[in-house]
C-alpha cells in the first residue's frame, strides 16, 4: 500500500514538473515578453536592457531551471508586469475563484444528484425524458451567451440583481475580520446568484446525466437484482446500495474535470468583471508574464493532482484490487 | 409507489432549493441607489502599477499626482499647476520652474523644489528600470540630463540641447511629481502598489482585478473637487460596462463603442457624447526594401506613389466614421492634429472610379478576375477606431477598386512586436498618441529614415531632410513653421499612410452629472459635479 | 473548454471496479441496421435529432450553392438590419438581418454550418484517432510505454485546457486550421483513457490470447481484432465531443481567440453578437444561438441514444 502511495506521489511530481514544464515553452514560443515592457516607441538598445532586467537575456534551459529551484524554496518568481510576487498576485485573487466555484460545485450536485436519481428510478417515462432533454439544453448553451442573457433579465430588465461585481467573504475572513466577513454575506450572494447559475446550468446538466447513466449501470448489476430479490426496501436499494456505488465513478470524473472548469471561471469572471484567477491568467498570457502564469498553472496543478491522488488513495484502500494494476 | 414518494420530496427539495436562491434576489429588489459623494469611472483594462515613474493609466494617475505644467482642458493649452511660471536660459538647455507654495505629499510632508527634482531622477535613473511612456519616451525626447534645486521653490531641469519650446513643455507635462521622503523609504515593488499622490486625489485602496478607490485631499490647495471618492472600476467585457451604466452604477465611461450609444442614450439614465480625439488613426504602407512580400505585385505596387494616392481615393472614411464609430469626422490630410495641420490640404475624397482610373494609369489594370494586386492588412481583434470591424471595413473599400484585400489578426502583443521591429505589412491599421499643442510632437513619429518610429519604412528625401532642418530653425518661428507646413503637403503628395481620421471618441456620462468631458486622449473629472 | 467534455460515459478504467466492457455479442437473427432502425422510430427524439443533424449536414456540404448572398460582402448603409425588413422596393433583401457591418445573416448562418461542423467532426476526428491508438499502444503493451502516455495524458488533464489553447493560439495565430488543431489535442486524452481501459480488458480475453499464439503480429491483433471491439463506447464519447467542441469554439470566440472575425462560424457570430444585445438587436443572437443549441442538442440525443443502443445491458432492460 505504502508502495502505491509513494508511487502516486511521486508520479504527481511528475505531473506538475510536466506542467510547468509545458508552460515555459508555450509561453516562450508565442514571443518575446520584453517587448510588452519597454515604451511604444522603444528601439532594440532599450529592449536588450529591458531582457537582461527581466532576466530574460539567460539561455532558456537556465532560465526554466532557475525557475524550477525557485519552486522548490516556494517562490515563484516576480510578475514581469506588476513587479510584485506572482505568488501573491495568484493569492489575492484566488478567495474570489474560489468562492465561484464552490459556490458552484455545491449547487450543481446538490440540484444534480436528485434530479439524475428521478430520471434514472423513473427511467423510459415521460419524466425522464422531459429532465434528460432539459439537462441536453443546458448543456447546449455557450456560457458567455447565458451570463450576459441573464443580465440582461434579471439586471437590466427586471433590476432585482447587480449587474456584476464582487463582494469578498472569503478574503476578509481568511484576513480575520470576522464582522466584516459575514455582514458582506448578504451582498455577497446577491452579486453571486447570476456568475454561480452561469457556471452550474452546464455543471448540473452534466452532472444529472452523468448521475442518472451511473445509477442505471448499477442497478442493472446482479447484486441489485439479488437485492431486490430478497426484498429490501426499493428506497433503501436506491439510496444505499446504488447510489453509494454509483457515487464513485461520478466523483471521480469530477476530480478529473477539475482542470476544465477554469475555462468556465475565465469566461464567467469576464462577463461579471468578477476579480478571479481566471482573468488574471488570461490577462497575464496576454502580458507574457511568465511568473505569473507560472504560479497560476502550477496552482490549479497542485489542486488538480492532490484531489485526484485523494480519490484514487481512498479507492485504493476501498478496492483492493485497484493496486494490483 | 415508494419511489414515486420519493421523487416528489425530492423535487420539492430542489424547488426549496430554488427558492432560497430568489429569496434574496427579492429581497434587494431596489433599484441601487448612487451615491452623493462618489464618483464611478469605468475602464476596461488593469493599470499594471500606480508608480508615478511608470505611469500605466495616466487618468488615475493624474488625479492622484500633479505635474509641474499640464495639458489645459482646452486643447492646445499648456498651463501651469504645480509651477506658477519657468525661465529658459540663454541657450535653452535649463529651464527654471517656480513652485506653488503650500503644496503636500499626501502623507503630509511639504512638496518642494527637492521633491520635483527627485521625482526626474528617480524616473530617469536607468537603474531603476523603469519602462513606459515617461522613461522609455519622454526622457530621451527631451534630451533630459538631470535636475537642480535652486531653492524650496525653484528647480531646473537640465537638457542636452534647446527644442521647440511647446514640445518641450507638453513633454514635460507628461511627468508627475511625488515626495522624496515617501518614495525614498519604499522599494520599487511597494511604490507600484502603495502610491503616496501629491494631487487632488489620495490613494484609498486597490482592489486588483476589481477597482481602484481614491479619496479627495482635502488639503490640495490648486484644484476644488466636487466628491469625497472617485472609483475606477475595471470592466473586462464591455457590454457588462455598458449594462452597469444604463442602471445607474456607473457614471462615466470613455471609449465605448458605437454599438452601445443607442442603448445608453435610451436609458434615460446616461447619455453618449462623441468628440475628436488627438489620437490618431491609419493604416501604414510598410516599404522597407527587404520585405518578405516586396517582391509580389503588391508589394512592388505599394512602393509607388501614384499606387498610394490612388488608394487614398478608395476608403470612404466618412462612412466608416458614421457607420461603425457612430460620429462624424474630417478625413485626416497628414499626421498633425488640427489646430497645427496645414490647412491648405484639402482631404483626398472618396471616389472609387477616380481610384480605378489612377490605378490603370499606374500600370496596374484589373485582371480578367477583376484583381489588380493583392494586399494584406494586418489588424487586431479589438474594438474602436482602428479594430476588427473598421480594418474588415478598409479591405472591402480596396477590393472594390480591385485590390483585393484580406485582413490578418494579430494577437496584440504579437502585433506590437512586429509594429516595433517594422515587420507589420504590406498594410497594417493602428493608432498613435498625438497632441493639439504641438505639430513636431505628431512629426516625432517620423524622426529620420532609419528611425523607430517610422514604421513604414518611409524615405522621402525631401521630407526628413526638412525634418532634420527643424533645430536649427528654433530662432525663426516662421521658418519653423513653414517647414512643417512644407513637411506636411510633402507627406499628403507621396503619402506613407492610407489617411484615416484622428479616432472620434464616444464618452458616456450619467444624467445626474454637470460634467464637460476633455476632448482630447485623457479624462479628468474634476469639473464633474452633481446636478 | 470545460464544454469540450463529454462526460455521459462512465468508463474511467483504473478506480471503478464495475467497469462497462462492451462488446458486440449480437442475438444473431435481426440484423444491426434493422435494429437501430426499429430502434430510432420507437423514440421520438433520436428521429428529430436526426433530422436536425440531416438539415445541417445538407447546408453544410451544399451552403456556398444556396446562401442568398457573399457572407463577407458587406455594406455599411445596411447594417444591423432586422429581418424580414422590405427595402425602398419592397423586396425583403435580407430575410434573417444583417449584422454590424451589413452582411447578410442567413448567408453567414449557411456557411457558418460548414465551418462549425467541420471544426467540430475534424477536431474530434483528429483527437479521437490520435487517442485512440496511443490508447490502444498503451493498454495492449503496458509496461514503460503504458507508464509515459498516461503521465502526458496526466499533464494535459493537469494543464488547464483554455491555457493551452489561448497560448497556442497566440503562438500561431489564429485560423480555421489552428483552431481546429488545438481543439483536436484538447480531446484526445478522454479517447485514450476510454481506449487503454477497454484494450486492457480486451487483452486478456481468450481470443487475443489465440490470436497471439497462432503468431498474429501485434499491430494486426490491435488493429483488426481488438480495435472493432471497442469502437462501440468511442463512438459514443465522439458524438457528445462534437457537440462539446462546437460550444468550446463559440467561447474562444468571446475571449476574442476564435476563427478570425471575417470567417462565419456560429459560435464566432453568436460571440460577437455581445456588442448588440443590449441594443435589442434579438436577431444577431438567436439565429445563431438556436444553430448551435440545436445541433448540440441533436448531438446529445445521438450521443444517448447510440449508447443505450450499443449497450446490451441496457438494451435489455427496455421494453
Amino acid at each position: 500500500m505504502s508502495i502505491y502511495i509513494t508511487r502516486r506521489i511521486l508520479l504527481a511530481f511528475v505531473v506538475i514538473v510536466g506542467v510547468t514544464l509545458l508552460t515555459f515553452v508555450s509561453i516562450y514560443l508565442a514571443g518575446d515578453p520584453a517587448v510588452l515592457y519597454v515604451s511604444e516607441r522603444a528601439g532594440p538598445e532599450e529592449l536588450a536592457q529591458a531582457r537582461q532586467r527581466l532576466g530574460l537575456d539567460k539561455p532558456l534551459p537556465e532560465q526554466y531551471l532557475n525557475f524550477l529551484g525557485g519552486l522548490l524554496r516556494g517562490d515563484l518568481g516576480t510578475s514581469l508586469a506588476n513587479r510584485v510576487p506572482a505568488l501573491q498576485l495568484v493569492l489575492e485573487r484566488l478567495p474570489a475563484t474560489l468562492e465561484l466555484t464552490f459556490s458552484a460545485l455545491i449547487l450543481s450536485n446538490l440540484i444534480a444528484i436528485p434530479i439524475g436519481l428521478i430520471s434514472a428510478v423513473k427511467r423510459g417515462t415521460r419524466v425522464d425524458g422531459t429532465i434528460m432533454l432539459v439537462a441536453m439544453l443546458g448543456q447546449s448553451m455557450p456560457g458567455f451567451w447565458l451570463g450576459i442573457m441573464l443580465i440582461l433579465f434579471f439586471s437590466v430588465t427586471l433590476r432585482v440583481l447587480p449587474v456584476s461585481g464582487h463582494v469578498p467573504v472569503l478574503q476578509p475572513l481568511l484576513a480575520g475580520d470576522l464582522s466584516t466577513g459575514i455582514s458582506n454575506i448578504p451582498e455577497a450572494v446577491r452579486h453571486a446568484i447570476l456568475p454561480v447559475i452561469t457556471i452550474s446550468v452546464f455543471t448540473i446538466a452534466r452532472n444529472a446525466r452523468l448521475v442518472r447513466s451511473a445509477l442505471l449501470e448499477v442497478l442493472a448489476q446482479e447484486y441489485v437484482t439479488t437485492a431486490r430479490s430478497k426484498g429490501l426496501n426499493e428506497r433503501r436499494v436506491i439510496l444505499v446500495h446504488a447510489l453509494r456505488n454509483a457515487l464513485i465513478p461520478i466523483v471521480t470524473i469530477i476530480a478529473l474535470e477539475f482542470g476544465f472548469l477554469l475555462s468556465g471561471v475565465i469566461v464567467t469572471e469576464s462577463v461579471f468583471a468578477w476579480p478571479g484567477v481566471g482573468r488574471l491568467v488570461y490577462n497575464a498570457i496576454g502580458q507574457r508574464d511568465i511568473p505569473v502564469v507560472q504560479a497560476a498553472v502550477v496552482f490549479f496543478a497542485l489542486v488538480f493532482v492532490s484531489l485526484n491522488l485523494f480519490v484514487d488513495i481512498l479507492y485504493a484502500y476501498l478496492d483492493p484490487r485497484i493496486r494490483l494494476h | 409507489m415508494h419511489t414515486t414518494r420519493n421523487s416528489f420530496r425530492l423535487i420539492a427539495l430542489v424547488v426549496l432549493l430554488a427558492a432560497l436562491t430568489v429569496v434574496p434576489m427579492a429581497a434587494g429588489a431596489q433599484a441601487p441607489v448612487a451615491d452623493d459623494d462618489t464618483l464611478v469611472v469605468g475602464i476596461f483594462a488593469e493599470p499594471v502599477s500606480l508608480d508615478p515613474a511608470r505611469v500605466a493609466n495616466f487618468n488615475i494617475t493624474a488625479h492622484m499626482f500633479g505635474q509641474l505644467y499640464e495639458l489645459g482642458q482646452a486643447t492646445g493649452s499648456i498651463d501651469p499647476y504645480f509651477a506658477t511660471s519657468y525661465s529658459i536660459s540663454e541657450d535653452g538647455t535649463e529651464w527654471t520652474f517656480t513652485l506653488n507654495e503650500g503644496l503636500t505629499c499626501h502623507d503630509g510632508e511639504a512638496l518642494t523644489a527637492e521633491d520635483v527634482a527627485y521625482s526626474w531622477q528617480r524616473m530617469a535613473d536607468p537603474a531603476n528600470g523603469f519602462t513606459g511612456n515617461s522613461a522609455g519616451f519622454v526622457v530621451p525626447s527631451l534630451g533630459y540630463l538631470d535636475a537642480r534645486v535652486e531653492d524650496d521653490l525653484n528647480v531646473t531641469l537640465i537638457f542636452s540641447g534647446s527644442q521647440n519650446t511647446s514640445l518641450r513643455l507638453g513633454l514635460i507635462s507628461e511627468i508627475f511629481i511625488h515626495c522624496k521622503d515617501s518614495y525614498e523609504a519604499m522599494t520599487l515593488d511597494e511604490a507600484a502598489r502603495n502610491p503616496v499622490g501629491s494631487g487632488p486625489y489620495r490613494f484609498g485602496e486597490w482592489v486588483t482585478g476589481d477597482r481602484i478607490t481614491t479619496f479627495r485631499y482635502a488639503d490640495f490647495p490648486l484644484r476644488e473637487t466636487f466628491f469625497e471618492e472617485v472609483v475606477w472600476r475595471i470592466f473586462p467585457e464591455r457590454s457588462t460596462a455598458t449594462a452597469e451604466m444604463i442602471t445607474g452604477n456607473v457614471d462615466i465611461l470613455k471609449g465605448i463603442s458605437a454599438d452601445q450609444v443607442e442603448p445608453i442614450n435610451a436609458s434615460g439614465i446616461a447619455s453618449v457624447v462623441n468628440y475628436t480625439s488627438t489620437i490618431r488613426a491609419y493604416v501604414g504602407f510598410q516599404m522597407g526594401a527587404d520585405a518578405p512580400y516586396r517582391e509580389t505585385l503588391g508589394g512592388q505596387a505599394i512602393m509607388e506613389t501614384p499606387v498610394r494616392v490612388a488608394l487614398q481615393y478608395a476608403l470612404d472614411v466618412s462612412a466608416i466614421c458614421t457607420q461603425l464609430l457612430a460620429a462624424e469626422c474630417a478625413r485626416a490630410t497628414g499626421p498633425v492634429n488640427p489646430p497645427n495641420d496645414n490647412p491648405d490640404l484639402v482631404p483626398y475624397a472618396y471616389d472609387p472610379a477616380m481610384a480605378e482610373q489612377l490605378l490603370d494609369e499606374a500600370g496596374y489594370p484589373r485582371g480578367e478576375n477583376g484583381v489588380r494586386f493583392e494586399l494584406t492588412l494586418m489588424a487586431r481583434n479589438i474594438p474602436g477606431a482602428v479594430g476588427a470591424e473598421v480594418a474588415q471595413a478598409v479591405a472591402q473599400f480596396l477590393s472594390d477598386v480591385g485590390v483585393q484585400t484580406t485582413v490578418e489578426f494579430l494577437e496584440q502583443a504579437t502585433f506590437v512586436e512586429q509594429l516595433i521591429a517594422h515587420d507589420l505589412g504590406p498594410l497594417f491599421i493602428v493608432t498613435t498618441g498625438g497632441s493639439a499643442w504641438s505639430a513636431q510632437y505628431d512629426l516625432a513619429d517620423f524622426p529620420a529614415i532609419d528611425g523607430e518610429t517610422n514604421y513604414t519604412d518611409w524615405a522621402n528625401e525631401e521630407f526628413f531632410a526638412l525634418e532634420e532642418s527643424l533645430p536649427t530653425l528654433l530662432d525663426d518661428p516662421e521658418a519653423e513653421r513653414a517647414a512643417e507646413l512644407r513637411m506636411l503637403e510633402v507627406f499628403y503628395e507621396d503619402p506613407p499612410w492610407l489617411l484615416m481620421y484622428f479616432s472620434p471618441t464616444l464618452e458616456a456620462v450619467s444624467n445626474r452629472l454637470e460634467y464637460t468631458p476633455r476632448v482630447d486622449n485623457f479624462l479628468t473629472v474634476y469639473n464633474a459635479r452633481l446636478k | 473548454m470545460s464544454r469540450s467534455e463529454p462526460t455521459t460515459v462512465v468508463t474511467p478504467e483504473s478506480t471503478a471496479p464495475n467497469k462497462l466492457t462492451v462488446t458486440l455479442v449480437l442475438p444473431k437473427p435481426v440484423p444491426t441496421r434493422v435494429r437501430a432502425l426499429r430502434s430510432l422510430i420507437k423514440r421520438r427524439y433520436p428521429v428529430f435529432a436526426l433530422f436536425i443533424l440531416g438539415l445541417v449536414a445538407v447546408l453544410a456540404i451544399v451552403g456556398p450553392n444556396i446562401a442568398p448572398k457573399d457572407p463577407n460582402r458587406q455594406d455599411l448603409f445596411a447594417r444591423l438590419v432586422a429581418p424580414m425588413t422590405p427595402d425602398r422596393n419592397g423586396v425583403i433583401s435580407f430575410p434573417l438581418g444583417t449584422d454590424s457591418l451589413g452582411r447578410d445573416v442567413l448567408s453567414r448562418l449557411i456557411y457558418g454550418a460548414r465551418i462549425s461542423l467541420s471544426v467540430g467532426l475534424i477536431a474530434v476526428a483528429f483527437g479521437g484517432t490520435v487517442g485512440t491508438v496511443l490508447g490502444l499502444i498503451a493498454g495492449y503493451f503496458g509496461g514503460r510505454i503504458d507508464d509515459l502516455i498516461m503521465r502526458i495524458a496526466d499533464v494535459q488533464l493537469a494543464f488547464p485546457f483554455i491555457l493551452l489553447a489561448i497560448m497556442v493560439l497566440v503562438v500561431l495565430g489564429q485560423g480555421v486550421i489552428n483552431l481546429v488543431l488545438i481543439l483536436g489535442v484538447g480531446q484526445w486524452v478522454v479517447y485514450a483513457r476510454v481506449a487503454r481501459g477497454q484494450t486492457i480488458s480486451q487483452r486478456e480475453k481468450d481470443y487475443v490470447e489465440a490470436l497471439r499464439a497462432l503468431g498474429a503480429r501485434d499491430w494486426r491483433i490491435m488493429f483488426r481484432e481488438i480495435l472493432p471491439n471497442i469502437l462501440a463506447p468511442l463512438i459514443v464519447i465522439a458524438s457528445f465531443n462534437i457537440a462539446g467542441v462546437i460550444l468550446s469554439e463559440a467561447s474562444l470566440s468571446f475571449l476574442g481567440l476564435g476563427v478570425p472575425p471575417s470567417v462565419p462560424t456560429w459560435g464566432s457570430m453568436l460571440a460577437d453578437s455581445r456588442e448588440q444585445l443590449l441594443g435589442g438587436k434579438w436577431w444577431l443572437a438567436v439565429f445563431p444561438g438556436l444553430a448551435i443549441m440545436l445541433t448540440t442538442l441533436s448531438l446529445n440525443i445521438m450521443g444517448d441514444w447510440l449508447r443505450d443502443f450499443l449497450d446490451p445491458r441496457l438494451r435489455g432492460t427496455e421494453g
